[in-house]
């Protein structure tokens, strides 16, 4: 009974409905409204660690989820084993089919379905030219790749037909090599504003690295699907720009702040709430701001390193379709963009993780009959990978000085 | 198949990156030699050009300066106005229809604070003369301050978000081009909206949000100019 509880229990967790914000502040109001606890993200002396303590439970909170995710995801096949042949034993025809399509799906495995390999063809299709649409979008409203980046009028027309030959070259699969260049160029180029806006167009590259590794005679082609190679690199470089991200929004907290002064439901988000249980509701914006990134950094990083990638590419896609149509409307429309990214990589049965060796451990553990070893060896690397993936950045930043931003 | 070869992606990377940061160099030279803009700024000075619908004839240049005389933060005395009018005695043995019966006043702002824009619309039509277009030059970063008596709840302030990005949008004359964002600011009954930068030498018609207002239902009270940028502005506010 009670494995069976934990499962259960695991599997509501995994199927909340969330509604959290990611990387929409660049489209969107965020001028700060009320001023905010400064202090807050700074040093505090006489505290563990130096850091404000509803900050370092939040990161607490976090580091422990993550410890579970990345503990279940290298059990994953003897979990999808327990389930299939221990927990629903009985589960015959149809219905037996069905369950280990949704377990192949949850653990990351290829999905040998006709119309999730259509889907997933349509997304590659999608992800690939949906970068024009985005394009040309900017271009209409003076801005360089997305709108939050407005063009000087003086060098507006260059910028835009410059935008223009791009979105040719990629709605007609022309050279794309050319056209990942091109990005890729585009993207160094926002180092001229700082590295903030670089971090923050990262996502932008992910398209890049498909373009650059396609042949020159991309238009004979029909691509539509996305070799391992690519979904790897896809699902990395996708990962860290959300990672990224993630950590700016504690970084530069005023812009994160403003977004929740001009939309304040955004705070009213059931999985920001369960980041931020049992911390002073004196900082409620604080808090909201350190939980929300948090709920990104570890999205990213789990999509990043590849542990559920379907599961948080699913919520990811959920998020952002929501956002774009329910929360913000046309403000978000270049989510669009993000969306296909997800949508290709969901939708691939070509994952990998990157922490493979843990699993390779484990499994030799298992087969040299040493079962401590084995969940001790997990646990330990689960905690390592938890606490390194968090703790180290969430410190440094109770460092920096951001009087300058 | 023929793929791209290191050495092809990186020169290709490096020239597209090398061909931005070009035209930004040569094109937004503001960006780069700040001081030198801002000295030109200077030199030339604030000014406000009104186009006149109708300014045909001296008279008409007559009761417009007239009109204007005294108003504060305009110089009228040092007004710019049109050269080679008619006078009324040759409009009126005048038979050939003219091309254009418009035409503009520049004037010189003294004293920005003191402008007010719907002051200065009002007060020529009182006189029977329109200005369609109202034409600022001379300042790199500023803001419109529009006061609407009329905004009592939170649809008004959301209504003006919302229209103003429409108008935005369906502006295919290229108006609103300068307008960056719009800000409302509830407790002061004011709606503020940031320009983007103006270049040196180029000009903006304000009266565009005149109408602009006006299209979404709203009669301001005054509109005035406020010099500087928006971050400025919010630190400002924050400060309050």
């Amino acid at each position: 009974m009670r494995p069976r509880l934990f499962f259960i229990s695991m599997a509501v967790l995994a199927l909340l409905p969330i509604t959290v914000v990611f990387a929409h502040e660049r489209f969107i109001r965020h001028d700060l409204k009320y001023p905010m606890h400064e202090e807050y993200f700074g040093r505090h002396a006489g505290m563990f660690l130096g850091m404000q303590p509803d900050m370092l439970r939040i990161g607490t909170t976090s580091c422990v989820l993550l410890v579970i995710f990345l503990f279940i995801y290298f059990f994953r096949l003897d979990l999808e084993l327990f389930i299939e042949h221990r927990l629903l034993p009985g589960l015959r025809g149809p219905s037996q089919r069905a369950l280990h399509h949704l377990a192949n799906f949850l653990t990351d495995k290829p999905v040998r379905l006709r119309f999730f390999h259509a889907i997933g063809e349509w997304a590659v299709v999608l992800f690939l030219r949906s970068p024009a649409l985005v394009l040309m979008y900017s271009a209409t409203n003076d801005s360089l790749v997305m709108p939050s980046y407005p063009l000087e009028p003086t060098s507006a027309i260059y910028f835009k037909y410059i935008q223009v030959i791009l979105a040719i070259l990629i709605l007609t699969q022309t050279a794309l090599p050319l056209a990942g260049a091109m990005v890729l160029g585009t993207w160094l180029y926002l180092w001229r504003w700082g590295w903030m806006p670089v971090a923050d167009a990262l996502p932008v590259v992910t398209v890049a690295v498909v373009y650059l590794t396609s042949p020159w005679q991309s238009h004979k082609l029909t691509i539509t699907e996305l070799n391992e190679k690519q979904v790897k690199w896809v699902r990395i470089v996708l990962g860290f720009g959300f990672l990224a991200l993630g950590w700016l929004k504690i970084y530069n907290y005023h812009l994160t702040a403003g977004v929740a002064d001009n939309y304040p439901s955004v705070m009213d988000d059931p999985m920001i709430h369960f980041f931020a249980l049992g911390t002073n509701p004196i900082f409620r914006r604080e808090n909201w701001i350190v939980a929300f990134a948090l709920a990104e950094v570890l999205s990213g990083f789990m999509l990043m390193m590849g542990i559920f990638t379907r599961v948080w590419g699913s919520l990811m896609l959920w998020v952002f379709t929501k956002l774009m149509i329910v929360n913000f409307g046309w403000d978000e429309i270049p989510h669009i963009y993000p969306i296909a990214a997800t949508m290709a990589i969901v939708f691939s049965n070509k994952l990998r993780t990157e922490f493979s060796f843990v699993e390779a451990m484990q499994r030799k553990a298992e087969r040299e009959g040493r079962p401590l070893l084995r969940i001790a060896g997990v646990a330990l690397a689960s905690i390592a990978i938890a606490v390194l993936a968090l703790y180290p950045l969430l410190y440094a930043f109770t460092f920096i000085d951001r009087s300058h931003l | 198949m023929k793929f791209a070869s290191v050495t092809q992606i990186v020169v290709l990377v490096v020239a597209t990156t090398i061909t931005l940061f070009t035209v930004d160099y040569f094109k937004n030279p503001q960006l780069w030699h700040h001081e030198t803009a801002n000295i030109s700024k200077t030199e030339n000075g604030i000014h406000i050009t009104l186009w006149m619908n109708h300014l045909c004839c001296t008279q008409c240049l007559a009761d417009i300066r007239q009109a204007l005389a005294g108003f504060p933060g305009l110089d009228t005395t040092n007004a710019t106005s049109p050269s080679g009018l008619r006078t009324m005695e040759q409009a009126n043995q005048e038979n050939a229809s003219l091309p254009d019966y418009g035409n503009e006043v520049q004037l010189p702002v003294t004293d920005l604070t003191k402008v007010d824009l719907v002051a200065v619309d009002k007060t020529l039509r009182d006189k029977g003369f329109v200005a369609g277009r109202i034409e600022l030059s001379g300042i790199e970063h500023f803001r419109l301050e529009a006061v609407l008596e009329h905004l009592c709840c939170g649809m008004c302030d959301r209504s003006i978000h919302d229209r103003v990005a429409f108008l935005k949008s369906k502006a295919l004359g290229g108006q609103f081009k300068w307008l960056d964002s719009v800000d409302v600011e509830h407790e002061r009954k004011t709606v503020v909206a940031y320009a983007r930068y103006l270049e040196p030498g180029k000009s903006v018609n304000v009266a565009e949000f005149l109408s602009g207002l006006n299209y979404l239902g709203y009669e301001p009270s005054s509109l005035r100019i406020v010099a500087g940028d928006k971050a400025e502005h919010i630190h400002q506010k924050m400060g309050e």
